[in-house]
């Protein structure tokens, strides 16, 4: 499985696809602290306007709460562009046939699942860290870190959310063929698990509750709030990367 | 002792039945041709040898070991060569051994020496560009050298040579003849001058089952000795011969042709007799085209 995951190491290189992924969030780590910066500026230039629709602008403060707030608003856009960027990974193989290569060299179908999720985790852990220590720089360095309550807590949910996309990604990609059937067939999954938020019972309960971080930011809720939620999405997580390996240990290739 | 053993192997696609109870052995240390046209079932077959298709019913082994579909074990001593094979376009063919010889539990040292010495075999050994820029038979020369890479008690070459134009098939079938010795390949194809030139047995597989099979010798001699022409120096004698012997057939240039060589002493005798003038006579070896193509006429 080494072999592979260095080989997956070397194609995220030599296709340049770590160097775009790198480059849109280091672009999202910067974007939630200029956004929140430039708020007050945007606003003023867009006062004459509002003042005459009947809103008066008047002293906007910006503190870090805000630069967080841009930072988790940004969040599902990054997780889409890292899942479009990735999208391939399996779809690519399939067509081209070389799965058939490392399968009749011995290595076993499981492995090669693993591989991809712990390349596609590792990728998710660095890309999403990387993203968080820019804007985590910029936001204290302009407005320290008041008001802002349980950030660790906050992130690791949206990381988890990550993961469980990531993992729900894989079995769709083991299933279908096809870049726009995995895709398609995640998105799906992410769709209905949220419309299935929308019943109050089960909106606590479910993955896509890990989305709202900001309300930890706020202490609107505590991170012990989160625990259902959190739990649910890691057993599924798993549930999901054992399917994937059983189904491509018969998928036929 | 056989390398591969198929046992009653059946297979069908929806109502189509490839396999019909196809059973086949290849000894070992041998160029076992493996011979029918498109759709026959050799891909199939060769698929399920390797784990990647199930069977239906029927068993395969390599060195008596059952090939399970989906993790076959039996892969660890077996090569494979595709028709087309396909690689990582990022890789050098240095690279890309180096992670096959990885994901054989290869060490570094027999990954080292192995590659070097089956690059050069191959022809490739200075090739520094990445496989993205590869011709169709460079890249078949490097499946080669990635399927003997872990000396593989079996290699089983899918129609290695279709893709190819004529110097690429020729570099291809001199390489494939220079393995025989190390290990026993199964050669499938449907260009019947490649059987002949480099395997030691062949099966043509026919409506999903073997039809022929044998050493080359064994197949043709078993089929007949091949005709035999008669060139004539005096036409006025071809219609006495003709006459005389009707399974005698009229060819150019004042060739007579008898396609059955047993009537050959009959023929000659009645030449002698009749002081007809003979300039040449020759011998037709039988090819295994027509072999082939004899199989397949009689299995319609």
């Amino acid at each position: 499985m080494t072999a592979y995951l260095k080989k997956e190491c070397m194609e995220y290189m030599r296709t340049g696809r770590l160097v775009i992924l790198s480059l849109i969030f280091i672009f999202f780590g910067i974007l939630s602290p200029a956004i929140a910066k430039l708020t007050p500026w945007m606003m003023e230039q867009l006062a004459d306007d509002m003042e005459k629709s009947g809103f008066v602008v008047k002293n906007v403060t910006v503190t870090a709460v805000n630069s967080w707030d841009q930072f988790f608003g940004n969040a599902p856009m990054e997780l889409i562009v890292f899942l479009l960027v990735v999208g391939g990974c399996f779809a690519a193989e399939y067509k081209s046939g070389v799965f058939v290569f490392a399968v009749t060299r011995g290595l076993r179908r499981g492995k090669i699942v693993l591989a991809k999720i712990l390349m596609l985790t590792a990728l998710w852990t660095l890309l999403y860290g990387v993203c968080f220590l820019i804007t985590y720089g910029y936001t204290v360095y302009f407005w320290g870190s008041d008001g802002v309550w349980n950030l660790a807590s906050a992130v690791f949910f949206w990381w988890l959310f990550g993961i469980w996309a990531v993992c729900l990604f894989i079995l769709m990609a083991t299933l279908l063929p096809t870049v726009s059937g995995a895709l398609g067939g995640t998105a799906g999954v992410v769709i209905g698990v949220y419309l299935l938020s929308l019943v109050p019972k089960l909106s606590d309960c479910l993955p896509t509750y890990l989305m709202n971080g900001m309300s930890i930011v706020t202490r609107d809720k505590v991170p012990y709030d989160y625990t259902v939620s959190a739990l649910v999405t890691g057993v599924s997580a798993f549930v999901f990367l054992i399917s994937a390996v059983l189904v491509f240990r018969r998928k036929q290739l | 002792m056989d390398v591969l053993r198929v046992e009653n192997l059946k297979k069908s696609f929806g109502k189509k039945q490839v396999l019909k109870n196809l059973s086949f052995a290849v000894p070992e240390h041998t160029v076992y041709g493996f011979v029918g046209r498109n759709g026959a079932g050799k891909s199939t077959t060769m698929k399920i040898a390797l784990g990647i298709l199930a069977a239906d019913e029927g068993s395969v082994y390599v060195l008596d070991e059952k090939v399970k579909y989906g993790n076959a074990k039996t892969n660890r001593v077996i090569g494979y060569l595709p028709d087309v094979p396909e690689y990582y376009d990022y890789m050098t063919a240095g690279e890309y051994l180096r992670f096959c010889g990885q994901l054989s539990g290869m060490n570094k040292k027999e990954i080292r020496e192995r590659s070097g010495k089956l690059l050069e075999l191959v022809g490739l050994a200075d090739e520094k560009k990445r496989v993205k820029g590869f011709s169709r038979g460079m890249k078949q020369r490097l499946g080669v050298a990635q399927a003997l890479l872990h000396k593989p008690k079996l290699l089983i070459c899918d129609e290695p040579t279709s893709a190819l134009d004529p110097l690429g098939r020729r570099e291809l079938l001199d390489i494939l003849s220079a393995v025989k010795e190390e290990t026993t390949v199964l050669f499938s194809t449907h260009i019947l001058s490649d059987v002949e030139q480099i395997c030691d047995r062949v099966a043509v597989l026919e409506q999903g089952e073997i039809a022929v099979e044998g050493t080359i010798d064994e197949i043709k001699s078993a089929h007949g000795d091949g005709n035999v022409s008669l060139t004539l120096g005096n036409a006025d004698a071809f219609d006495k011969l003709l006459t005389r012997f009707p399974e005698l057939t009229r060819g150019m240039h004042h060739t007579l042709t008898l396609a059955q060589p047993d009537q050959l002493p009959a023929v000659l005798r009645y030449i002698a007799d009749e002081n007809i003038p003979l300039i040449r006579l020759e011998r037709g070896e039988v090819s295994l085209e027509d072999l082939f193509l004899e199989t397949i006429k009689g299995e319609r």
